[in-house]
């Protein structure tokens, strides 16, 4: 399960990449586009939680930044 | 020992190494500080600084020459001036800062630190909130607006303010999982917006993309095209915006987990994917908005839903509320540290309801620039201490870690070493109108001289101290 959460989820932050260089080469229009980001954005945070950040902390804390 | 630790209410036992160095065991790779860095600086005040270069009419080759150049000095003082010091005393800027300052004043610096998070939250939650109020059908504030335009938006303003301060105060680990989930998304929803803004001004070339901004910032000045920014000015800008945590030695308290310095080049993936692409990704949004429906007012959440829909919408309130919920907390820790007694609980609400004050008033979004130089000038000069107490101290014949030698709570050549360059820079700010980043360096450079000077003059040599003895 872990691991094809992990898959769709990669799968859909290539999309989220994908889309706007397809609309930039006029391979989509603006409508699609947005719709599909809108699904791949649905997509990744639906499936990464499964998969990203489980365990304890990894990262240094520090301040805020800008 | 370590100092085990439970620093989050909803959070196992972690090991956070507060007030000892940071053991071999804990240290982490090169590889942990990039993506951290690269996640962390692509936040919700990206979306406004990129277009108020638009607005204060900088041209498109000093925002890409000058932010090169600008975001290399910062990195290089993350890299030669933070990480070395960070690698080999392995403590957190407030545990190292109490050992030369003293207890007492370090109080007061972070209450300082506290009371402009507060303000930096404050911008992100008008951020998020403009984007909360498009289903609304939310009028935005002008960019020359002061005050709200609605009570829509202050309702709204504090509807955002409420949820971020209670999630800060009860849930904070909840919110910096989902942080380290929307990173790369953000990342990704950045550059796409960047790309898109670029399809929507039709341009095939840089001279081409050059006319169009020049006609941007001159719809946006009313047909004049003058600019308050140079190169210079970019540059410092972008070396200096987070000068608190460079040069300031903020993130010392990250670096003592590094195993090398080296690791200070990390900061690269922050500044040229949150302050590079991000900024000018945010500005090219705010060129397409003006050709698209002749709008200058550089608003992130209409802006970001032109280019890429609901997902920007989703990007601008995500990018805003990842970033204003840690500052809403550290400003509540902060406040926790001068009164002793309060709950973290109620003091994060206090420092939650302090932000949302504050993002009622758009000002403090639209003035961004300002504020971001005002937060380095305050709060980065006491990283000179450091530097000056680490490398020069000892050769000029001064006690290193003076006030933990002495055991005093107030070390007065740090406390005047501060004020005096700081209390200089803020009469040139505020009654001479004199821009904010241009003091940043010289206050730093200032704090660090006078604090050897101070140090001198007070005589505290090497050899004649002992710890009880007060000077």
């Amino acid at each position: 399960m872990k691991n094809i959460c992990k898959w769709i989820g990669l799968l859909s932050i290539a999309v989220t990449f994908i889309l706007p260089l397809a609309f930039f080469v006029e391979q989509i229009t603006l409508a699609a586009m947005k719709q599909g980001l809108l699904i791949s954005t649905l997509v990744w945070f639906g499936t990464s939680v499964f998969w990203i950040g489980g365990k304890t902390p990894e990262q240094p804390k520090g301040d805020p930044i800008l | 020992m370590p100092q085990k630790s439970k620093p989050i209410d909803d959070s196992p036992v972690i090991e956070e190494f507060e007030s000892t160095p940071v053991p071999e065991r804990a240290q982490k790779g090169a590889k942990a500080f990039w993506g951290m860095y690269a996640g962390e600086h692509a936040a919700g005040t990206e979306f406004m600084i990129g277009p108020l270069f638009l607005l204060a009419g900088v041209s498109l080759q000093n925002i890409f020459w000058g932010l090169l150049l600008g975001n290399f000095l910062a990195v290089l003082s993350w890299r030669f001036v933070c990480a070395p010091i960070a690698t080999k005393v392995r403590l957190t800027l407030y545990c190292h800062l109490e050992k030369i300052a003293g207890k007492q004043l370090v109080k007061i610096y972070n209450l300082a630190n506290g009371v402009l998070f507060c303000f930096l939250a404050g911008a992100m939650i008008t951020v998020s909130a403009t984007a909360v109020g498009i289903p609304f059908n939310l009028e935005m504030p002008a960019f020359d607006a002061i005050y709200p335009n609605s009570a829509s938006f202050i309702m709204i303003v504090v509807a955002v303010g409420v949820v971020i301060s209670a999630v800060a105060g009860f849930g904070y680990n909840a919110v910096s999982r989902f942080a380290n989930i929307a990173a790369p998304w953000m990342v990704l929803v950045f550059l796409g917006c960047g790309i898109v803004a670029l399809k929507q001004l039709g341009v095939d070339s840089w001279a081409g993309l050059n006319a169009i901004w020049t006609e941007s910032i001159s719809f946006a000045q009313g047909g004049e095209v003058t600019t308050s920014m140079g190169f210079l000015e970019v540059v410092l800008f972008a070396w200096f915006c987070n000068a608190a945590m460079h040069v300031g030695m903020s993130d010392l308290s990250v670096f003592r987990y590094a195993k090398k310095a080296s690791s200070g080049w990390a900061t690269a993936g922050g500044m040229y994917v949150g302050h590079y692409m991000a900024w000018i990704a945010a500005a090219l949004m705010l060129a397409a908005q003006i050709k698209l429906t002749q709008s200058a007012d550089p608003v992130p959440g209409p802006m970001a839903f032109n280019v890429v829909g609901i997902a920007g919408i989703i990007c601008v309130v995500v990018a805003g509320w990842t970033t204003a919920n840690p500052t809403i907390y550290r400003a509540g820790l902060a406040f926790q540290a001068m009164l002793p007694g309060t709950s973290r609980l109620s003091m994060t609400l206090l420092a939650g309801g302090v932000a949302t004050t504050a993002a009622i008033f758009p000002a403090f979004a639209f003035k961004l620039l300002g504020f971001v130089g005002l937060y380095g000038t305050i709060l980065a000069p006491m990283g000179a201490v450091i530097f000056a107490d680490w490398y020069l101290s000892k050769r000029i014949g001064v006690t290193p870690f003076h006030a933990e030698a002495i055991g005093c709570g107030v070390n007065k050549s740090v406390l005047f070493a501060w004020l005096i360059p700081v209390t200089v820079s803020l009469y040139f700010i505020f009654a001479q109108g004199v821009t904010t980043w241009y003091f940043v360096l010289p206050a730093w450079l200032a704090c660090g001289v006078l604090f050897l000077v101070f140090s001198r003059l007070r005589g505290t040599p090497q050899s004649s101290v002992k710890k009880g003895e007060i000077v």
